[in-house]
């Protein structure tokens, strides 16, 4: 259950996309997300989609196992449709069930801000699913510089995300050991009551969070014999290098973002 | 118990780019009473094998059949659950499921899963943290205020509190000392045959899989590759050389001296086995 998630998940490979300047990426992503709450009317959701389908293939991953990955953002997905579904009222009424209409506006509004929704999670997804996380704390760290002059531990902070970024898988594999162990042991959180069930989730939760003290110990005792004293002069092993195909990439979104814009109503 | 393994085959996250087959159509068994050990190379699919015979794991295709029950791709949770009654896993590092307020409730929480009364599960955790020999003053106790080989002992009570049929062990002897190590491994070897006990040791120690068990299995990238009583695969340098496995010290160390003109036949069991049999032979 745990394994097919790929929310915040990395895949290495070596296409154009993967090869970009994760601050680039970064940038693209959030002005990609501006653009995707400008789209109003089927052109330009259509032209969103069309989009971000091009990207998928640029960045060689397969839409259907993206698309699989996602199912919890579906549950999301259903509510919203539902809540305009009932909630929007404009347009032809479509069914009137005396408490309850359904107008054509409401499945309209549904529609798109599910496809909103999804193309939300779908270009993030792709972000993380094609930068290793270290390179995106690395850009992030780089492109909040400028707050160092407000006194902002940077890179502190920066260095927090990586380290619990870096302990997001290892704690998924802690968890799926200890609800191995504990099932072997007949606890039963799968079936029965919603209180036995939240009664049951104890014996997995205190044992994870000891272990997870213990690696922070662990790993705090590491770094301190390693003389890491914070961020002060510190260089970095792996250079961010800006290149031509990042500029391009940026342009390429805007100019799709004036052409959304054209063809908004 | 018998476990009967066929033609099983097991595939994680199938359709994604992860796909990865842990075990190829395996056939095999495991009859009661006996002593088994599986060997192999990291992730040749030891742990995946030892998943399947208490349905943490669901083969994707073929069937495990466990005395009457039978365990497939769809089989129903409450089945499964029935089958754990049955078999236990203490997995490598038991220590870390540790989780009630005292020891003895920590004991009890296995059985009293399994449908077992409060009364019985305590006469039981007390039965076996005394065979354990864990400190009766520990009882009322924490078990995270217990050292490390003290917290191992307790989750081992856990689990054979459970009284299960067939005892699976996944590295039971990572990271004791040696002392804790021989102590542990006999203690197995005693419950065997006290309670008649099937029990599957899963290791990379060669000396004990040749000191303690009576059959084993060799497993490589998800195939079971040699089957076979214990003295006559581990004796075989050949074999063992093909799947990168040492042999075990005595069996070397027997090899060697024969080759000096000494023979050793049969090959002791162990190291202490095997100086006890020099002396006399000296004498």
């Amino acid at each position: 259950m745990l394994s097919s998630m790929i929310l915040g998940r990395y895949i290495p490979g070596n296409s154009v996309v993967h090869r970009m300047d994760p601050r680039a990426k970064i940038i693209m992503t959030i002005l990609f997300m501006v653009v995707v709450f400008m789209a109003n009317n089927t052109v330009t959701y259509l032209s969103l989609i069309l989009f971000v389908l091009f990207i998928l293939v640029l960045a060689k991953l397969n839409p259907i196992f993206v698309v699989k990955g996602l199912k919890i953002v579906f549950v999301l997905l259903i509510f919203t449709f539902l809540m305009h579904l009932f909630l929007t009222k404009g347009g032809t009424v479509l069914i009137d069930a005396g408490w309850f209409t359904i107008e054509s506006e409401g499945i309209v509004k549904g529609v798109f801000i599910g496809i909103r929704l999804v193309m939300l999670v779908v270009i993030t997804t792709i972000m993380t699913l094609t930068t290793s996380p270290i390179s995106l704390t690395d850009a992030i760290e780089k492109m909040a510089h400028p707050l160092k002059k407000f006194k902002v531990p940077v890179h502190e902070i920066a260095m927090m995300m990586s380290i619990s970024l870096r302990f997001i898988p290892t704690l998924m594999d802690e968890t799926d050991k200890i609800i191995k162990a504990q099932s072997s042991r007949g606890s039963t959180f799968m079936t029965g009551k919603v209180k036995d069930r939240i009664k049951a989730l104890l014996p997995i939760i205190i044992p994870l969070f000891v272990s997870a003290f213990q690696r922070a110990e662990d790993m705090a005792i590491a770094m301190e014999v390693r003389g890491y004293t914070g961020g002060e002069g510190r260089t970095s092993f792996r250079v961010l290098k800006w290149t031509l195909k990042d500029t391009i990439g940026i342009i390429v979104v805007i100019l799709f973002g004036v052409l959304v814009w054209w063809l908004r109503t | 118990m018998n476990i009967l393994i066929e033609d099983v085959s097991v595939t994680y996250q199938p359709k994604t780019p992860f796909q990865y087959n842990a075990l190829k159509n395996i056939t095999t068994e495991f009859k009661s009473g006996q002593f088994y050990g599986i060997v192999g190379q990291t992730g040749s699919g030891k742990s995946t094998l030892v998943q399947l015979l208490n349905g943490l794991i669901l083969p994707t295709t073929g069937i495990v059949k466990i005395d009457d029950f039978e365990l497939k791709r769809k089989t129903k949770y409450k089945m499964i659950h029935e089958v754990r009654k049955h078999i236990g896993i203490v997995f490598q590092f038991p220590e870390h499921q540790l989780f009630e307020e005292t020891v003895l409730k920590d004991v009890m929480f296995g059985p009293m899963n399994m449908g077992v009364s409060e009364e019985k599960a305590k006469t039981r955790a007390l039965h076996y943290l005394k065979e354990l020999h864990v400190d009766p003053a520990l009882y009322e106790k924490s078990p995270f205020d217990l050292s490390g080989g003290q917290m191992r002992k307790v989750a081992l009570a856990g689990i054979l509190a459970m009284e299960p049929k067939v005892l699976i062990l996944d590295e039971p002897t990572a990271g004791l000392d040696p002392s804790s190590h021989r102590e542990t491994m006999d203690l197995f070897k005693r419950l065997r045959k006290e309670l008649n006990l099937t029990i599957i040791l899963v290791t990379h120690d060669m000396n004990d899989v040749f000191e303690y068990t009576d059959e084993v299995r060799i497993l490589e990238a998800g195939h079971i590759v040699e089957s076979g009583l214990t003295e006559e695969i581990l004796t075989n340098q050949a074999v063992l050389e093909r799947y990168s496995l040492n042999l075990p010290d005595v069996v070397r160390l027997s090899h060697d001296l024969e080759k000096k003109g000494h023979v050793i036949d049969p090959i002791p069991k162990s190291i202490d086995e095997f100086i006890v049999e020099w002396r006399l032979r000296d004498a």
